[in-house]
């Protein structure tokens, strides 16, 4: 007999203020053990509130908010854990390491045993640099040493708030994939909070997608992208065009092949495929921008102007045709 | 993200306690005012020489201010962001007149700028038969302008923080520099001028050492002479509220005018530096002007001093060393910077990391016992404790007291900015790795805070070292300090014994000041 | 939250008792200084009673209030403190702010001898009822015109009055034949006083006791006319003098040594004494009184007996250039001897009217 394995965050009805104003509306999800969430939105969605109100940094207003098996926030029962008893630790946007600490101190702050420093140390590719002042060390560095602090404690949930924003891109995606390698190795649950669409889609198991405070939707990331349940959640998941389209799928694009339901379709510029001649939609060329791996074509159709991904380049004035690949996700009106 | 700070009650009341002793002093003035009848007040109000007084006072204060703003900008302009040579080292050097007191620098502008001093003995040949006179206004203000670096500090840390990329977009926008100056950073430096000026007017408003031996009749002068007279000791309470109600209206005025302080301002996240900006020729003016003034602020003190000690030795004077004098400065200076620095850092953790309910008032209370003139202090709180507080009186402790009462602001405000390097997240991320909030504030918060602690302390310290009306009035006795015992010599012409704790003084209050620069760096 | 209250709070009680430090020589006579003190302790070279002659004696400490400057003072005291094994706190300031300051202090005043720098302020506080009697003994040992005649105060030393001057601007035979003169418009601006100064207002107690009020008002109302420079003590004044600041200053005598020590024997001034028996020819005395608060009798009377002492009146002479009142004590060098002065025949004890002395001062427009 197996029993459902306890939740690892368990947010129902979330609603958090800052003084009277309400920041974030009713949201609820949940994370699995050993999952990895992303927070996804930008800046004013509530979604650092939201981590906040995880980690005990600030109080919810309505709903409850468990860890685990504690319910560590519950207005209406009263119930609220402090920071330091929830077991959540948190790596910050600028780190926060501590300036009188070395390395190794810092990471044995709130570590569960502190014998395991060194090895946390070697996890995260820091071998020798315990004795080393924080203050010495590069951005890359620095976050490092944040992640092995937190993970010293043995969390049962880490926060990532935004923690490779501060990183040169050439670091970005090395240090992204080694931290969320090494949070999943040790079982831990995380979330992510992001205003990036492809840090959120490529880490987590799950994203849930916020705005102005509220939840547009949770789920995985191809279902996301791919499915999204509004225009919204699809235009922050990446560019995304928005067009009418009739019962039988007939846009100003042309067919188009559907899902779901709604009186638009949402097209992904890599759904637009472009030719000199052939079938299609027709299209003048505005401009092409080439950005390495693919040429941008910004191309109007009537009075739309669309993005679509192209291996060549068009001059600006020419006349292309242009037709959708794929399959295309339905969506009421913006929600 | 800043609204959603938790109101500390702890912090909150430690803060109001704080300010409320801070007010102690206006309250004992005020309660023995009416305990006394309107009688004195009469005398004081029809006597001429009270307006006279109180035109003299604000004249000085206003002057003082202006004069002690007119030399920290340019100083400071040149010493923090251009290419003057040395400017490294002026910045240290431009601090230091701060470790003379008044009652020192009125002596150095008299043997050096009277009659028959120095400036007059190399003007003579020259066709000059008659010396400024120093006895007068203009004497005392540049006695006074010793306090300069009061205002230089305050907009060197002014500078550091504003953000210098407004002085580059200015430039290459086209305004020459004097433009530049004048349109991007006169404004970014008019709060830091507003508070610097009105620290060295209250300083002069409440100056007693100066103006007494420089015999220009001020209020502070005429608090001074009434208290040591036989009979006109009543004058000395209404004198005082007079006294006291101009100190305050003077810092409303500054507070109302130079606008919103640094608490309100933006600081800069990330300190950015200035690029060093170039003067070409104008480099060696500016040499000269910070030249001159460390030669006039700290070189002639040194000289003038020093001429003392070694007319007094060929004149085979047996000099002694102060040390009994020496170890009170230090354990009085000591003791109050700790007590004042621990009974401070809860208000200002509390008020970085939460909120104290009604700060600003609070605040602008704990200014009231800085405002207030030594001597009025000190006077205020004798009488009450000889006849309320008996076995308080001429104690250690009630010297304390007084210290902790006059130099609160000077440790909030040290504190305070050194908190805002300590960064919020600090806080958050030492919770969130399991330490409650006490172990957080002692093993995180405190130590990141220790050079703003330490400078805190060491301000405190130099300040009580310097401090004279209240070590004389409310001292115990027998319990001579450096500042006691070189009033008491100079009162009497022992210039050349005089001079060896004023260079102990010089030393302790330097060697102070440059360790403090370095805390708050 | 109430944890940390607490920490701190203990934090800060624990300061405060380092607080209380040793104040000093502690008010020994005061009811219980409460926590504080009782170290007796100073650090000042007192003797550990193993040294000189080892006087009988249950006194432990005497509490001084002291007009006259430490400087002056102190090594005097210190003689005494190694003499006796007793322990002498002494509280300098100004004869007239130690004198308001006792009578507020009142009965809780912590003072057992009072050494003020002059005698109209003594007569003025055995007015007030404020002193004890002296024993006899120690009240014959000066002449009766420097005690007072009720004997609650004797005097210790001299001071002349004179009038001090620029030796570079003047010499003797452009000086004032009397002070009277120096209303006398060539004298505009040129004289310097200190009207606050205790000496000064006895000079002027003099004045109205020879002359009567009017014509002392008149003399002040003429001076205050002719643009004084006013001082707030004496020091300043005959420094101002020697540097050649100001011409002439009334004053007492021995601050010229004491510049003449400091800054050379070049130092540019010289005593004029007018020896007209004349208010300005006063010899006014410093005088020592035992207050009657005071639960020390004998260890007053110890100290004052002790300042009326061979060594005592040596010093006060030899380093303070002070005339010694006890009878057989040679005056110091270079400083013409008592009875040369032609004094003028005033009693001491008709100079207390201090009231007046203020009154007059202020109706002149010498004191504001």
């Amino acid at each position: 007999m197996t029993q459902p394995p306890t939740l690892a965050v368990d947010a129902r009805g979330l609603t958090i203020a800052w003084g009277r104003t309400p920041v974030v509306h009713d949201v609820s999800f949940d994370v699995r053990a050993g999952e990895v969430v992303a927070l996804l939105g930008e800046s004013g969605s509530g979604k650092t509130t939201i981590l906040r109100a995880l980690a005990g940094l600030h109080r919810i207003a309505a709903g409850t908010l468990s860890i685990g098996a504690q319910t560590v926030d519950a207005p209406g029962s009263r119930t609220w854990a402090p920071p330091e008893k929830r077991s959540v630790g948190v790596v910050f946007q600028d780190y926060a390491l501590f300036p009188h600490l070395s390395v190794a101190k810092n990471i044995a702050y709130g570590a569960a045993d502190r014998s395991e420093v060194d090895t946390l140390l070697g996890r995260v590719g820091l071998d020798g640099y315990g004795p080393r002042k924080v203050t010495e060390l590069s951005g890359g560095e620095q976050q490092r040493v944040a992640v092995a602090r937190v993970l010293a404690q043995r969390p049962r949930v880490v926060l990532l708030d935004e923690p490779f924003s501060n990183l040169n891109r050439s670091l970005r995606q090395q240090l992204r994939d080694d931290t969320v390698g090494v949070i999943r190795a040790t079982g831990a649950a995380a979330v992510l909070v992001t205003h990036d669409p492809e840090e959120a889609l490529a880490c987590a198991d799950r994203v849930a997608i916020l705005r102005d405070g509220r939840l547009l939707q949770l789920d995985t990331p191809e279902h996301v992208y791919r499915q999204p349940s509004c225009v919204a959640a699809a235009h922050a998941t990446g560019d995304a065009f928005v067009v009418p389209v009739d019962a039988d799928g007939r846009s100003a694009l042309g067919p188009l092949q559907t899902t779901g339901d709604g009186g638009f379709a949402v097209i992904r510029p890599e759904q637009i495929m472009l030719s000199t001649e052939g079938n299609g939609v027709v299209a003048s060329v505005t401009r092409s921008a080439f950005v390495g791996p693919v040429v941008q074509v910004t191309i109007e159709i009537g009075d739309q102007t669309v993005r679509a991904l192209h291996t060549g380049s068009f001059a600006a004035g020419s006349v292309v045709h242009a037709r959708v690949d794929g399959t295309c996700h339905r969506v009421e009106a913006p929600c | 993200m800043a609204n959603r700070r938790d109101t500390s009650w702890v912090g909150t009341l430690l803060a109001a306690l704080l300010a409320l002793l801070c007010v102690v002093p206006l309250v004992l003035l005020v309660v023995r005012g009416a305990v006394d009848g309107l009688g004195p007040f009469r005398t004081v109000l029809a006597a001429e020489s009270t307006g006279a007084a109180l035109t003299k006072s604000l004249l000085l204060g206003t002057l003082s201010g202006v004069v002690a703003v007119a030399v920290a900008l340019p100083a400071a302009w040149f010493s923090q962001v251009t290419d003057m040579p040395g400017a490294r080292v002026f910045r240290v050097l431009l601090v230091l007149p701060l470790a003379v007191p008044s009652y020192v620098s009125g002596f150095v502008v008299m043997a050096a700028f009277a009659h028959n001093g120095w400036l007059h003995g190399l003007l003579r040949p020259f066709g000059f038969e008659d010396a400024p006179d120093v006895y007068s206004l203009w004497g005392v203000v540049l006695a006074l302008t010793w306090a300069y670096p009061l205002a230089l500090l305050q907009i060197q840390a002014a500078l550091s923080r504003t953000d210098p990329a407004m002085w580059g977009a200015a430039r290459t926008l086209g305004a020459g520099p004097w433009r530049a100056f004048a349109d991007v950073v006169l404004p970014a430096l008019r709060a830091p001028m507003a508070t610097g000026g009105l620290l060295v007017g209250l300083y002069a408003i409440g100056d007693f050492g100066a103006v007494s031996l420089l015999r220009f009749e001020s209020l502070s002068y005429l608090v001074y002479l009434r208290h040591k007279s036989l009979f006109a000791r009543a004058e000395v309470v209404p004198l005082s509220l007079l006294l006291a109600v101009v100190a305050l209206v003077l810092v409303v005025i500054v507070l109302v005018v130079g606008g919103r302080t640094a608490r309100g301002a933006r600081t800069l996240d990330v300190h950015r530096a200035w690029p060093t900006i170039e003067l070409g020729r104008w480099r060696w003016v500016a040499f000269a002007f910070c030249a001159t003034l460390v030669l006039v602020f700290v070189g002639l003190p040194l000289g003038v001093v020093g001429y003392w000690l070694t007319r007094g030795l060929r004149l085979g004077a047996e000099l002694r060393m102060p040390w009994d004098d020496a170890a009170h400065s230090a354990i009085l200076g000591g003791v109050s910077a700790l007590i004042l620095v621990v009974a401070a850092i809860g208000p200002a953790l509390a008020h970085r990391f939460g909120r104290v309910g009604g700060a600003r008032a609070l605040r602008t209370l704990t200014f009231v016992g800085y405002a207030l003139p030594g001597i009025v202090v000190a006077l205020s709180m004798v009488s009450f404790v000889v006849r309320w507080v008996e076995p308080l009186y001429q104690t250690f402790g009630l010297l304390v007291i007084a210290y902790v009462i006059r130099f609160t602001p000077l440790a909030l405000g040290t504190l305070e900015d050194g908190l805002q390097r300590v960064g919020t997240g600090l806080m958050d991320a030492a919770r969130t790795l399991g330490a409650s909030r006490a172990r957080a504030t002692l093993t995180v918060i405190l130590p990141s805070a220790a050079p703003a602690i330490g400078a805190a302390a060491l301000g405190v310290f130099i300040a009580v070292v310097k401090e004279l009306p209240a070590a004389l009035i409310l001292g115990p006795l027998e319990y001579d300090t450096l500042s006691t015992r070189i009033w008491t010599l100079t009162e009497d012409a022992f210039y050349a014994l005089a001079a060896v704790p004023i260079f102990m003084m010089l030393g302790v209050a330097l060697i102070g000041l440059i360790a403090g620069r370095r805390l708050s760096r | 939250m109430p944890t940390q209250l607490r920490t701190y709070l203990l934090c800060l009680a624990a300061l405060s008792l380092l607080a209380c430090q040793p104040s000093g020589g502690g008010d020994a006579e005061a009811e219980g200084s409460g926590d504080e003190t009782e170290s007796a302790e100073t650090t000042e070279g007192e003797g550990s009673g193993a040294e000189g002659a080892a006087v009988e004696t249950e006194v432990e400490q005497i509490v001084l209030y002291s007009g006259r400057n430490e400087e002056m003072v102190g090594p005097i005291i210190e003689a005494f403190e190694n003499e006796t094994g007793v322990d002498v706190v002494v509280n300098y300031a100004g004869s007239a702010e130690l004198a308001a300051t006792l009578l507020e202090e009142g009965d809780r005043t912590p003072a057992d001898v009072f050494l003020a720098q002059d005698a109209s302020t003594l007569g003025f506080l055995e007015g007030q009822g404020t002193l004890a009697a002296v024993p006899e003994g120690l009240l014959t040992q000066v002449d009766t015109r420097y005690r007072s005649p009720a004997g609650h105060w004797v005097g210790i030393t001299g001071r002349a009055r004179v009038l001090a001057y620029n030796t570079d601007n003047l010499n003797s035979s452009t000086l004032p034949r009397d002070f009277r003169a120096l209303t006398e418009p060539h004298w505009r601006g040129r004289v310097g006083w200190a009207p606050e100064n205790a000496s000064f207002q006895s000079f002027v107690a003099t004045m109205i006791a020879m002359e009567g009020e009017e014509a002392t008002l008149e003399w002040l109302s003429a001076m205050q006319a002719n643009e004084p420079v006013a001082f707030p003590s004496n020091t300043p004044m005959v420094t101002a003098i020697g540097r050649g600041e100001l011409d002439v200053g009334l004053t007492n005598h021995y601050y010229l040594y004491r510049l003449r020590e400091e800054h050379g024997a070049d130092f540019a001034a010289e005593n004029h004494y007018f020896r007209d028996g004349s208010a300005a020819a006063f010899v006014n005395v410093t005088g020592a009184a035992i207050l009657e608060a005071s639960d020390n009798r004998e260890g007053a009377q110890m100290l004052i007996g002790y300042l009326l002492g061979d060594q005592a009146q040596t010093m006060f002479a030899e380093a303070n250039h002070e005339f010694p009142l006890v009878n057989g004590v040679a005056s110091p060098d270079g400083l013409p001897a008592a009875t040369d002065l032609n004094v003028p025949s005033v009693d001491l004890a008709n100079i207390h009217d201090l009231e007046t002395t203020h009154r007059l001062l202020r109706e002149s427009g010498a004191l504001q």
